[in-house]
């Protein structure tokens, strides 16, 4: 059988159509929702009430879940805050090495529950069999794509890799500059090579031709032209393909000090480590107090949507900047040359090619990337509107995920019927959850005639509505505490006026939703449902 | 976390949502469950009641209702139910109020009555008649053979000043501006009411006035012994030819020269002047709508009246000074809330009296 092909393009027959039908379909339902629920507001108040009380209901248990979820991953994060993680290294090297390990102790309450996980992970480990090579033998491979981005972008984050608490000389930074950008960018780029070579295992610099036959303008053809460049220079090095951990990032992207080394303890003690992605948990603190509130809520959401996944391993994508195994890498041909999404696209691409026996592996360590900056409040705006349309764009995934899902005999059926509905109603929650929330529940009363408001519902509706929003605000009080406790400590010192009004910043939420959640995800599917396909926009990032 | 510990909460949270939405649906259509030897499912109905002003403390048979107003009373089976309002300085009320299953009975606008009538006199010199000026903020004060027999009055500044120009100019205005109406009905000289567009005739004759209150869509016309509420029936049709759109429920009667009427607590009330007495019908009642007397007004002058300041000014019966009486105390009524902000009128059960 032909090797699945993870694009939209070059399809025939069957293919094509099944590829438009599941184009189709997402931006269809959300529709359908949307003017259905209209509609049955206007005609049946009363059935379009009870929808509405039903679905209120539902999304406050699943706010009370998502947030006993994302309390219990921010405690993870907090446990996990003060690991040693070279030295949990050293210990699995050990065990490779049929060593025993004396030095056991650990004090403090917090160690010792990581302790207790990581010889959880330790003994699953052992019974898989799998023992990692050891940590000198792995090597980092850092893509960083770049268009647009300037110098003062792109060094924090180099600066960070360099500054970890893993070895440097096992890391080689490529810098993916792309042919169209301006020689301000190339030269920036060779002025950090000149600058971080020495400190790196290697630094290089690819350069991705324009206009290659098959490929988009996405960042995911630059990816690729990167890493087959990285692949021969590992080949000459004779450094295998399984030691190698790729990481591709945005450019803006500042990892943590202990990123490298808590990736490298994740690989080693992952026992399929060659069929797994490692997922930090993205947080977008570089400037954050430099952007409009709403900015800020948003990408915070983003980043607590993320803490959330990550304590369901099961269901996890990658999301955003985010790292693998290079075999993996290889193996699946790269990322897709023609997709905006690419960050989704891989995972995907690789569960496919794998027939199912690939995951996402949570890491409790932070990326901390830009939120959306463009100067002036207005350009924020349009910005972070196209920023979360592309994000949204992501469901370009769900026809070919479902093609891919349709051909293959080996996933079980319960996975994936389980990982394509997460998919869709994912991408319908997306755009329609915070109109049905904000604006839909309003309208059989906004509609109601004598007959419905004679009707006890048209009393009982409100009251229950309001009940249940009372309820989720217990919810975004949570929210709100956990935001303030993520936020950088030790960048800069704010008044507790400034705290105070970040928190009043969430009350925004329902208008930010449909704003800049509801209506780019709404644009992106009805794109995707009219075969209007998008191309990669680069999102402005600015250092004050 | 484990993935067992997971499937437990996750299987938690399906069973409370299974468990908790048909109780809510059940909620919402107005079931509850009946205790005791008749245990079971009963379809309930509610009461809403709110006041102007707020706060009222609510007994429903007897027995104190734990909100004030505004307050939903819900679970009620089916039935009549005596309530009583009782607000500090303000008249008691009382009604029966009838309950069907999962309908709602609404006595949404409910005026209550100061004990002591809230006066003031606004011009001390002594008049002889207002005059209507209507969509305007003034209203003409004549005065008896002076030489600034008219003088203008600013109802929402609460400010006099003289008129120079020719009062008939002023009646010529007044009646340019009735004609906003006729397009929805009109008026002839002989009394007979009809509506605008159709032509039908709603009343023959006799009909002295009429006022359309655009906001919500009602219409009360008055003869010299009797006060109707207009409304629109949906047409019948008799030997192929449409009969009756619009039909005219009299609710006041007893009248001895009814000269003048006015829409007030935003189409919940009709505030007319019958001879020398201003009375108040209220309409939102679920039995025969109660008049009861405001003031006494100059012999043969007219008053005014306006919603947005909820007073309604008179001329003193004995000296004849421009007075004013808040009916409506604007600054006591409630915002209503948002989900009740496109409440379509309900429409009382106005028995015909």
């Amino acid at each position: 059988m032909k090797p699945f092909h993870y694009s939209r393009h070059k399809l025939t027959g069957a293919e094509r159509w099944r590829e438009r039908f599941f184009e189709i379909l997402p931006g269809f339902s959300s529709w359908s929702i949307l003017i259905g629920l209209v509609a049955l507001s206007f005609f049946q108040p009363v059935l379009a009430a009870l929808i509405i009380i039903l679905f209120d209901f539902y999304w406050l248990l699943r706010l009370f879940y998502l947030t006993l979820f994302l309390m219990i991953a921010y405690v993870r994060l907090y446990l996990e805050g003060d690991t040693n993680w070279p030295e949990r290294i050293r210990k699995i090297d050990f065990l490779r090495q049929k060593q025993i390990d004396h030095n056991q102790s650990v004090r403090g309450w917090k160690a010792r529950i990581s302790n207790w996980v990581f010889r959880g992970e330790l003994k699953k480990l052992h019974t898989a069999g799998t023992l990692p090579p050891l940590s000198k033998d792995i090597h980092h491979l850092v893509i960083v794509p770049i268009y647009k981005e300037s110098r003062e972008v792109v060094e924090p984050g180099v600066k960070s890799y360099a500054e970890g608490s893993f070895p440097a000389k096992q890391i080689l930074i490529v810098l993916a500059v792309e042919e169209r950008a301006s020689e301000e960018v190339k030269r920036a780029a060779e002025d950090l090579r000149r600058k971080y070579q020495s400190v790196f295992f290697d630094f290089l610099i690819s350069i991705h031709p324009d206009g290659v036959e098959g490929e988009a303008r996405v960042k995911g053809a630059n990816a690729t032209c990167a890493a087959r460049l990285s692949q021969k220079y590992l080949n000459e090095h004779k450094i295998p393909a399984e030691n190698v951990i790729v990481s591709c990032f945005d450019a803006d992207t500042v990892v943590s000090a202990s990123y490298f080394a808590c990736l490298t303890y994740s690989f080693m003690v992952c026992p399929q480590r060659e069929r797994a992605s490692f997922q930090p948990i993205p947080v977008y603190h570089n400037n954050i107090w430099d952007v409009p509130g709403f900015a800020r809520i948003l990408e915070m959401g983003a980043s607590f949507f993320q803490l959330t996944e990550a304590t369901h391993p099961d269901r996890l994508v990658t999301f955003s900047s985010h790292s693998m195994s290079f075999k993996a890498l290889v193996d699946v041909d790269f990322w897709p040359i023609d997709m905006v999404s690419d960050d989704s696209a891989i995972f995907w691409k690789a569960f496919i090619h794998y027939e199912g026996d690939y995951r996402a592996v949570p890491m409790y360590v932070t990326v901390s990337m830009d939120v959306v900056d463009a100067g002036s409040w207005w350009q924020t705006s349009v910005n972070v509107y196209k920023q979360k349309r592309r994000w949204a764009w992501g469901v370009e995934n769900f026809p070919i995920v479902m093609r891919g899902f349709l051909r293959s005999s080996n996933i079980s059926i319960f996975e994936r019927f389980r990982h394509g509905f997460k998919l869709f109603e994912g991408h319908l929650a997306w755009a329609t959850w915070p109109f049905i929330l904000g604006v839909m529940g309003w309208l059989p009363v906004f509609f109601a005639g004598q007959e419905f408001s004679d009707s006890v519902i048209y009393y009982t509706a409100p009251r229950i509505a309001s009940l249940i929003f009372h309820l989720a605000s217990l919810s975004l009080v949570t929210t709100i505490v956990l935001s303030l406790l993520l936020l950088p400590k030790n960048k800069k010192k704010h008044s507790v006026f400034r705290y105070f009004l970040h928190a009043l910043e969430w009350l925004a939420i329902p208008v930010v939703a449909i704003l800049f959640s509801a209506i780019p995800a709404l644009d992106a599917q009805t794109r995707l449902m009219f075969a209007k396909y998008m191309e990669f926009w680069v999102t402005d990032k600015r250092r004050a | 976390m484990t993935k067992i510990l997971r499937r437990i909460v996750f299987f938690f949270f399906v069973a409370v949502f299974f468990i908790g939405a048909p109780k809510i649906v059940f909620y919402a259509l107005g079931y509850s469950y009946r205790h005791g030897s008749e245990s079971g499912l009963v379809k309930s109905g509610l009461v809403y009641l709110s006041t102007t002003p707020p706060g009222a403390t609510v007994y429903v048979g007897g027995r104190r209702y734990r909100d004030a107003t505004p307050a939903i009373i819900r679970d009620l089976l089916p039935g009549n139910y005596p309530i009583r309002l009782v607000l500090k300085d303000y008249e008691a009320w009382a009604q029966t109020v009838p309950v069907e299953p999962a309908k709602s009975s609404v006595l949404g606008k409910i005026l209550l009555h100061p004990k002591k009538p809230d006066w003031s006199m606004r011009l001390s010199d002594q008049y002889e008649d207002i005059v209507l000026v209507p969509d305007t903020k003034y209203f003409l004060l004549k005065k008896k053979n002076q030489a600034d027999a008219v003088q203008i009055y600013d109802w929402k500044e609460k400010k006099a000043k003289p008129f120079e120009d020719d009062p008939a100019k002023v009646q010529s205005f007044f009646k340019a501006k009735r004609s906003v109406d006729d397009t929805i009905f009109l008026l002839d000289e002989n009394g007979k009411f009809s509506s605008g567009r159709g032509g039908e005739v709603i009343v023959k004759q006799s009909v002295l006035g009429f006022l359309y209150d655009k906001k919500n869509h009602k219409t009360v016309i008055w003869t010299k012994n009797a006060i109707g509420l207009v409304e629109k029936i949906k047409p019948k049709k008799e030997l192929g030819v449409l009969q009756g759109s619009w039909s005219v429920q009299w609710v006041f009667k007893q009248g001895q020269r009814i000269s003048q009427a006015f829409w007030a607590h935003d189409g919940a009330c009709i505030l007319f002047q019958d001879q020398s007495k201003v009375l108040m019908l209220e309409l939102e009642t679920f039995g025969a709508p109660a008049t009861y007397e405001l003031l006494e007004t100059k012999y043969q002058s007219h008053i005014f009246y306006s919603d947005e300041s909820g007073e309604v000014f008179y001329l003193d019966k004995k000296s004849g000074n421009l007075m004013s009486l808040e009916v409506i105390p604007k600054w006591k009524v409630l915002e209503i809330p948002f989900t009740l902000l496109q409440e379509k009128e309900k429409e009382a059960k106005v028995a015909r009296v």
